[in-house]
């Protein structure tokens, strides 16, 4: 039940697509259709090479390799995870902009007066978003190449020596395909943020899906149009969700044996433990240690004018935004993650995973998805009290609090629903077992095994969403009530109006939420390996198949 | 009184049928194991018997009252079973300590089950384990943690799901024998599901296998090992050697010689299977039958031999596998002589 309310935007969407009151379709392939197709295009390929270059090679570097640093950038590649993208972006044009730090030392350094006496490369421009994506992106797919090559038998490197491979051909010929699979995934994941992404589109004026969704909505004021660009998004999300699937499943193959050992390690010295060190260096560097210190830096001088406009407020409303999504949909997530352990009905099985693929939707589409129905449900009740109740007042939905709440619940019960499933799948079905004939009925058993086991996930769950709802933009940016500011909205309208060191506070404090996933995740990382080698079952116990 | 009575039982999988009319009884202080290959029922059955799966059709009763099934479909929920479970993983709860993982079942705790923990722990091995949380035991300690759980609620049957399967080979016999004392100690009826024969033998007072959903054979180990009923139940222990030939006079005549026909009606066609360890080699002349030795291997404590007859014979496999105590290891292609041991040879029926 609760999954098909979470279907409705989906639905509507496509609904609204296919049976369009203004026909703009033939208008849309006249005019913008190809030019959006093109850019979204070459964003993703931008971003898809870019991720998996910096995420694969720097996770087979810190997992294989031994060289100064390598225990540091275990997590520390993780940080750019912390920055969105849109601050990132405002902070990258900041410096390297014509008037930026860069430019100007080296127009001192040099001696050069005007643009015209050199060239530098535009920074608001598809290159430029390509960079700044990539650069917040890459620690997705670095996540899981590194879980990969961790899981890795080592008895599969080490057979591919014993049959005369280097370490290099190694790599390519045994580790690499083995952890394909996961790469795959970490950059779809990386893309589905791509294609949600609106703030760094918008700042670079790169005319992708995300942004002409934007662009027919509130400009054209077009929401049929809104649609039907939104269902041709969708396609692009659905290969992606596909991807993602097919290799999921391919993942589960891994596992040739359950023996563990340490790492081959690869003991680097001189140029090429410098190398290494570099290669490790620059993501980190760019990706949150440029950003992170120029917003103190701005912090520190114009902490002031932030506080003035109504600092306090906003982080407020963040706050108590995060909080009541994160309550919310960890409540159905679990109830979702429940339903789906205890029942065997194949129906409920399919809608909890449609239900759960909301945070592969852009928020774009489900800002569309939920204007719509909100959009008719005000209408009905409008007319119910001033028609039928004669009343003078009507409650509107669209463009509430309530309408932000549960586009985040939506797009977020992924997050959610995700760890909790995760968390209660460790939980065997021999425990139940065990703990039924012990003498505990379902309630107790739930209360006295299950609650116990996964209250740390539930906090997991709870904070992942907390953490995402405070950076999200696009959905925030259209749902929003009038007048009504979340840190995200307070920092891109301020930053779009070059006014980035008033907001520095601002994107900073989103950052700061944004370490907390980070450690937690660095927090699994290390723990991982440790826990594996401990308990140690080595048969699975066969659920009773049926015979064929 | 029986322990477990289970009387018709029937159970399907999405229509798929797992157990197809199942009738088994086990009694206190009985140890019965179920014996058959994976995909069998057998698990399928134990979890019936625990309440952990409702009863499609048949009856269950423990300690003749009737817990599932019968004229009234009643079902039972497990906690009110009184049943011991035992999972092949161990299934413990890893954020319990030993401690509260086997006082798990015992509603109120007195000085009597504490008491009985120390000794309990003591006597298997675990004493000063007792705060450790499951991840840092070692496999064969999880198993006896396992097992103190459920045995300390007093069950009145105690059903062990493959209990050794997680266990390293050679810890798996000593495992084996203090699980099977600690259970003779309690008087409970036990019934174990396990596909290792060798196992079903050292633990069973009685054995049932089981294939496709049935019953096979219900019997002592010897018995299941020596009058096999069918040649399933004999090819349970490994390979045999198959012989055929035709019944005359209440006999097969084969290449190995002739063997009694039970049954049997003259002109039938039957088959008689060997056991490697069935048959005895000799380098003596003319003791038995003539075979030429293809291969002869020491395994340490016995040998392993293929023959072949000299000349092909009809109905007598291409090949003939005999294991014989100790080393035993003539050239290849020499010629030894071969005689059927007494009670070996199991006649069937083509």
């Amino acid at each position: 039940m609760l999954a098909v309310l979470v279907m409705v935007p989906i639905v509507a969407v496509v609904i609204l697509a296919l049976a369009p009151s203004d026909n703009i379709w033939s208008h849309l392939i006249r005019t913008v259709l190809w030019k959006y197709v093109s850019t979204t295009v070459l964003l993703m390929i931008g971003v898809g090479i870019g991720t998996t270059v910096i995420g694969t090679a720097t996770a087979w570097l810190v997992t294989m390799c031994r060289f100064p640093g390598q225990k540091l950038f275990n997590w520390a590649l993780l940080l750019p995870l912390a920055v969105p993208a849109y601050v990132l972006a405002f902070v990258i044009t900041d410096q390297l902009e014509y008037a930026g730090a860069l430019q100007t030392t080296l127009r001192a350094l040099f001696g050069w007066s005007s643009p015209k006496d050199y060239w530098f490369p535009e920074i608001r421009s598809l290159g430029g978003a390509i960079t700044v994506m990539t650069l917040v992106l890459y620690p997705y797919v670095y996540l899981l190449a590194r879980a990969a090559f961790l899981e890795q038998s080592v008895c599969a490197l080490e057979v591919s020596r014993t049959l005369g491979h280097g370490p290099w051909s190694s790599f390519y010929k045994v580790a690499l395909p083995l952890a394909r699979p996961a790469i795959v995934v970490g950059v779809t994941l990386a893309l589905m943020e791509t294609l949600n992404d609106f703030g760094t589109v918008d700042f670079f004026a790169v005319n992708t899906f995300t942004a002409g969704i934007y662009d027919v909505w509130l400009n054209m004021d077009s929401r049929s149009g809104a649609a039907q660009l939104s269902t041709v998004l969708l396609i692009f999300v659905l290969i992606l969700i596909g991807l993602e699937r097919a290799h999921r499943h391919g993942q589960q193959f891994h596992h040739t044996t359950t023996r563990f050992q340490d790492l081959p390690s690869y003991r680097l010295q001189g140029g090429l433990a410098a190398l290494a060190f570099m290669a490790c260096l620059i993501p980190v560097v760019l990706g949150f240690v440029l950003p992170a210190s120029v917003l103190v830096h701005y912090a520190l001088i114009y902490y002031q004018e932030t506080l003035a406009a109504n600092y306090l407020t906003i982080v407020g409303n963040s706050v108590g935004l995060a909080s009541l999504s994160a309550v919310i949909s960890v409540s159905i997530g679990l109830f979702m993650a429940y339903g789906l352990r205890i029942s065997q009905n194949p129906v409920i099985k399919l809608a909890t995973r449609f239900a759960s693929i909301g945070y592969a939707i852009p928020g774009a589409i489900l800002a569309v998805g939920v204007m719509i129905p909100l959009g008719v449900f005000d209408r009905v009740l409008t007319s119910l009290f001033k028609d039928v109740l004669g009343l003078g007042f009507a409650p509107v939905l669209g463009t509430t609090l309530f309408a932000l709440v549960f586009a985040y619940s939506v797009r977020f019960l992924a997050l959610s629903f995700g760890t909790l499933e995760a968390s209660l799948g460790k939980i065997t079905r021999n425990m139940d077992g065990a703990a039924r004939t012990l003498g505990l009925s379902a309630g107790q058993t739930l209360k006295r095994v299950h609650f116990p086991l996964v209250r740390g996930s539930l906090l997991t769950a709870g904070l992942l969403v907390f953490v995402d709802v405070m950076k999200e933009l696009p959905l925030t940016l259209v749902l929003r009530p009038f007048n009504f500011d979340t840190l995200a909205t307070f920092v891109y309208q301020y930053a779009s109006d070059e006014l980035l060191e008033e907001s520095a506070l601002g994107a900073l404090t989103i950052v700061a939420a944004g370490i907390i996933p980070v450690i937690l995740l660095s927090k699994r990382i290390v723990q991982n390996r440790a826990v594996r080698k401990t308990t140690e079952i080595p048969e699975p116990s066969p659920a009773p198949a049926p015979v064929p | 009184m029986t322990g477990l009575l289970i009387q018709d039982l029937h159970h399907a999988f999405d229509k798929t049928p797992v157990i197809r009319g199942v009738s088994l009884h086990v009694d206190p202080g009985e140890m019965v194991c179920l014996l058959g290959p994976s995909g069998c029922g057998k698990t399928t059955l134990l979890r019936i018997a625990a309440g952990l799966e409702p009863v499609g059709q048949g009856t269950i009763e423990i300690g003749g009252k009737i817990v599932a099934g019968g004229p009234e479909h009643r079902q039972t929920p497990p906690e009110k079973l009184g049943v011991g479970l035992m999972f092949q993983d161990f299934a413990l709860f890893p954020h319990l300590t030993v401690k509260e993982n086997i006082l798990f079942g015992i509603t109120s705790v007195t000085d009597n089950h504490l008491d009985w923990l120390q000794a309990a722990l003591k006597g298997l091995g675990l004493d000063g384990l007792q705060d450790s949380y499951p991840h840092i035991l070692s496999g064969g300690q999880q198993q006896r943690v396992a097992l103190l759980r459920a045995a300390a609620p007093e069950p009145q049957i105690m059903l062990l799901d493959e209990p050794f399967s997680g266990l390293d080979v050679s810890r798996r016999n000593i495992v084996r024998k203090r699980t099977l004392d600690f259970l003779k100690t309690t008087g409970i009826a036990t019934l174990m599901v396990t596909h290792d024969p060798d196992e079903a033998m050292f633990m069973a007072d009685r054995i049932l296998v089981m294939e496709n959903g049935l019953i096979k054979q219900d019997g002592k180990p010897v018995d299941i090992y020596f009058k096999p009923k069918d040649p399933f139940v004999s090819s349970l222990f490994g390979t045999l050697n198959k012989f055929s030939g035709i019944v005359e006079n209440n006999f097969v005549k084969t290449a190995m010689g002739s063997f009694a026909a039970g049954d049997l009606k003259s002109g039938d066609v039957a088959q008689v299977l060997i056991r490697p360890e069935g048959i005895t080699l000799s380098k003596q002349q003319n003791k038995g039958v003539k075979l030429r030795v293809l291969l002869a291997r020491s395994l340490g404590h016995s040998s392993h031999l293929s023959l072949t007859f000299d000349a092909p014979e009809a109905g007598a496999p291409k090949e003939i596998l005999v294991r014989m105590p100790g080393v035993f290891l003539p050239d290849t292609g020499s010629f030894v002589w071969a005689q059927v041991n007494d009670g070996h040879g199991f006649v069937f029926a083509a």
